[in-house]
């Protein structure tokens, strides 16, 4: 590829990419490398490639570095699901960084055969301070805008709920129930949980004080009867400001097997 | 189209670049500047916007709209002035593209939101999670069958490590360019003018599926883009000397590659195009080579693609294109009451808001400005281009658009009408530019220059507001809240808790719901989530009676977890993953039976959120 300096570059810029991405453990750093690699390079060189010395014009190379990159994306996926390890980080690396390295020699081949034609060279816009000015208060409004997007904000008037949930405890604690209260609301809440085995109270109730987005969960040792039908578990929630008022209620049959 | 006119020829009118003071560049950056702030502030605004709305603190719309005229307005006017150069017009389309792009991500908030985008995005994390394609998709089975998007997608998220909504957020936002760059280019090639590509490409973006439906997570806002991709290099292919059209021919062979596993309508989209493109180019007699080759090698790979791979997907079209067949007619002769515009209606019959009658009437006028801007443009063609191919089929694109518009009144049909409007589109924004300019220089003398531009400039707006108002629900607008922060922690909608929950418990189960929790669930859960009327999984969850039916139906498909919902809004996906907001959508409840009819069986009742409720249909005495 000597004596074409944008593929040359292409192809560093490929491997480079591939190998920061792959082991970089920043995901921004990753994103950042990984967006060359798989939506600019295949395109560019593989558009190189078919049109040899005769390149399009800027236009039709941005179009084409594009819409090909994408392409590669969609037809690679196809081709790895096929191949041995399937859809991976490194096998995406891999094929990306081949694609580039044969599109680009295959470009410099038929370039060398046809000769390039020279494109006029890529200059930095001269503007005047006011139109700079204004450009950078038009991006960073715009980024402004996609940040502010992203901010989760309080909505106040949103109604708040909370949920309790039950399921076993999970290995081999067959006769251990866990008891799960969390707390969407918007304010603090107080609340009391009662669990009863067929119908009858299992322990005292517990007290629980949760603030907004947290949840508790309890591990309930269940002390089943005798007999051999599954045993109905069912845990039932009140808040304090309303304590005979049913707020929530959940329930497991344990099976018999399953019991002590 | 001439033969090998040379690039040039492309950008004809408006390619002029006149020095303006010391700018030497062909682009004038004291105009640019100033529509980039004017686009930025904009966006800034829809932001927002949606912002006040998801902090439940104002629904107000005006803001949003003003966004909006800030982005396009100066677009549209620059574009139709004479004296912005060929490269000028393109980074205005890009920027109008990608503005009107950033309003829909303003929209989200980190989480796909919108109804098949967590389908797709299941998709993607399914590639993710398991290395291949091809994982079956509970929501909407065929879409795994054409994991183009999806398999871009998921070399973005390995190689970047991100999620899949960061991941196709920039594919699609790429994919967007792709589609502004090949309108114009297409557009410049066939007209021979700067001018009216961008004016045509800033008019496709008065479609109805533009903002928001083109704009989402979803296989056909990639397939769409390839398509006026593959069209944009045709016809640059006819416009080469011999010796070149062969090295289109391998562009088009590598985007038609992309696009058939990409979209199933847009690969018989194609089909149709060249299809009509060779008949065309038969009775014109035209001396280039006929395009019927491209027309079989698009039919071959997409019967091919149908056939080995997505042989489901008859069965997927089939009775959507019937009933819309069938409900066409029956509300013709009116067998079946037509459907009332510009109000959306939920899934089950939930109110989803009702267009206000200014809007509405922005719509109609839209619609109406086309017609004019058509028949206008219909006397240009007959004028300038009634021996090429390309424009004579953009005539019968913009016939068929105003056709599909009468579907909008068939309630079984209005969807298949708003689809197909979005590829007839093409056709018709050409030929509306060539009627527009053509009005342009008719103006009234007493008019100038600038107050015409002002004026067309506002008509486009109009064209782009009709749109917006006429493709997505009056209510979809504006972000809702999903999550918030409260006392410095994340509280969550019901829907998402659920979701949320069913990960970290239900995972690799079958779950079987209303249409909303179910599609929560799928993406950002990732759990197999079941709903809809195939199996009829909607009454189960909605009657308030256990019919003798419904137990059977969900042990025969291994629905082991059923998901109960009081809220009317659970059916719609568009509208029941938020935070009940009281005055705010429908917050209606249905019978209590709805939640509690499980419990009567008995089985277990492992989950109560109060509206919500999960049973574990295993779980008996």
């Amino acid at each position: 590829m000597r004596g074409h300096r944008d593929l040359s570059v292409a192809v560093a810029a490929a491997v480079l990419c591939a190998v920061i991405a792959l082991v970089s453990p920043w995901e921004t750093v990753s994103l950042l490398v990984s967006l060359p690699l798989c939506l600019l390079l295949p395109g560019y060189t593989l558009t190189s490639a078919i049109f040899g010395g005769r390149g399009p014009d800027r236009p039709r190379l941005l179009l084409l570095t594009l819409a090909i990159s994408l392409s590669v994306l969609v037809v690679g996926s196809i081709v790895l699901n096929y191949m041995p390890g399937g859809i991976r980080d490194v096998s995406w690396a891999l094929l990306l960084v081949l694609v580039v390295l044969a599109a680009a020699r295959g470009a410099a081949l038929r370039r060398d055969k046809a000769g390039t034609r020279r494109r006029e060279r890529l200059r930095l816009p001269q503007m005047a301070k006011l139109d700079a000015a204004l450009l950078g208060v038009g991006v960073a409004a715009a980024l402004a805008g996609l940040v502010l997007a992203q901010i989760p904000l309080s909505a106040d008037k949103a109604e708040g709920f909370t949920s309790l949930w039950m399921l076993p405890a999970r290995g081999g604690e067959d006769d251990v129930m866990r008891i799960g209260v969390a707390s969407n609301q918007q304010d603090d809440e107080e609340y009391r949980l009662v669990v009863r085995v067929e119908g009858k109270d299992a322990g005292s109730p517990r007290k629980l004080t949760l603030v907004p987005g947290e949840e508790e969960v309890l591990r309930v040792p269940v002390d089943l009867p005798a007999g051999s039908e599954p045993v109905r578990v069912g845990a039932s929630l009140y808040r304090t400001e309303a304590p005979k008022k049913l707020f929530r209620r959940a329930s497991y049959f344990v099976p018999r097997d399953q019991a002590r | 189209m001439p033969e090998n006119p040379g690039k040039s020829a492309a950008l004809g009118e408006g390619a002029a670049t006149k020095p303006q003071g010391r700018v030497s560049s062909p682009v004038d950056w004291a105009w640019l500047g100033r529509i980039v702030c004017a686009a930025g502030v904009g966006l800034l605004l829809c932001s927002i916007a949606n912002a006040l709305s998801r902090g439940t603190e104002s629904t107000s719309t005006v803001l949003y709209w003003l966004g909006i005229l800030l982005i396009a307005f100066p677009i549209f006017y620059r574009l139709t002035s004479r004296e912005a150069s060929a490269p000028e017009r393109l980074l205005l389309v890009c920027l109008l593209g990608l503005g009107l792009y950033g309003v829909k991500v303003a929209r989200d908030s980190l989480l796909f939101t919108f109804p098949d985008e967590f389908v797709h995005g299941y998709n993607a994390d399914q590639i993710v999670n398991h290395h291949h394609l091809f994982e079956p998709a509970p929501a909407i089975p065929i879409t795994p069958h054409y994991p183009g998007l999806e398999g871009a997608t998921s070399a973005l998220m390995m190689l970047g490590g991100v999620s899949s909504y960061t991941a196709g957020t920039i594919v699609v936002g790429v994919a967007r360019l792709v589609m502004m760059i090949g309108l114009f280019l297409l557009f410049g090639r066939i007209s021979g003018s700067a001018r009216t590509a961008g004016l045509a490409t800033a008019i496709y973006t008065g479609t109805a599926n533009f903002v928001y439906f083109d704009a989402q997570f979803s296989y056909e806002s990639l397939a769409l883009p390839l398509l006026v991709a593959i069209l944009a290099a045709f016809a640059e292919r006819e416009s080469e000397a011999r010796a070149q059209r062969a090295l289109w021919v391998v562009v088009i062979a590598i985007l038609m590659a992309a696009l058939i596993p990409t979209h199933h309508l847009s690969s018989y989209a194609l089909v149709l195009v060249f299809a009509a493109l060779a008949l065309i180019y038969w009775v014109l007699g035209v001396r280039r080579p006929n395009p019927w080759p491209f027309a079989l090698a698009a039919l071959i790979l997409s019967v091919g693609w149908l056939l080995i791979v997505a042989n489901s997907t008859i069965d997927y079209l089939r009775p959507v294109l019937e009933e819309a067949f069938r409900g066409t007619f029956e509300t013709a002769s009116g067998d079946r009451e037509a459907r009332t515009l510009f109000h959306a209606t939920g899934a089950a019959g939930t109110s989803g808001g009702v267009t206000p009658i200014p809007a509405r009437g922005i719509a109609l006028l839209a619609v109406l400005l086309l017609g004019v801007g058509f028949l206008f443009g219909l006397r240009e063609v007959w004028r300038r281009y009634r021996t090429e191919p390309f424009p004579l089929l953009f005539v019968i694109a913009g016939l068929g658009f105003f056709i599909t518009l009468t579907l909008r009144f068939a309630p079984a049909a209005w969807e298949t009408g708003n689809r197909a409007g979005e590829f007839l589109f093409i056709g018709l924004a050409f030929v509306v530019a060539l009627g527009v300019l053509e009005l342009l220089k008719r103006r009234p003398k007493r008019l100038g220059e600038r107050q015409g531009a002002v004026i067309l400039a506002g008509c486009l707006a109009v064209v782009l507001c009709g749109g917006v108002i006429s493709g997505w629900p009056w209510d979809g607008h504006l972000a809702r809240p999903i999550r918030a922060p409260a006392q410095g922690n994340e509280v969550v909608s019901e829907s998402l808790a659920l979701s949320r929950w069913a990960s970290r418990h239900l995972q690799g189960e079958r779950v079987a719901g209303p249409e909303a929790d179910v599609r929560v669930m799928l993406s950002p859960g990732d759990v197999k989530a079941y709903g809809g009327k195939n199996p009829d999984i909607v009454d189960i969850v909605q009657s308030p009676e256990l019919e003798d039916w419904q137990l059977p139906l969900l042990r025969i498909n291994d629905y082991r977890y059923v998901v109960a919902d009081r809220r009317l809004a659970s059916s719609d996906p568009l509208r029941g993953i938020y935070f009940s907001v009281p005055g705010q959508g429908d917050t209606t409840l249905s019978w209590p039976e709805v939640l509690h009819k499980f419990a009567e069986i008995p089985v277990g009742r492992l989950y109560n959120s109060g509206r919500i409720a999960v049973y574990d249909m295993e779980n008996k005495p």
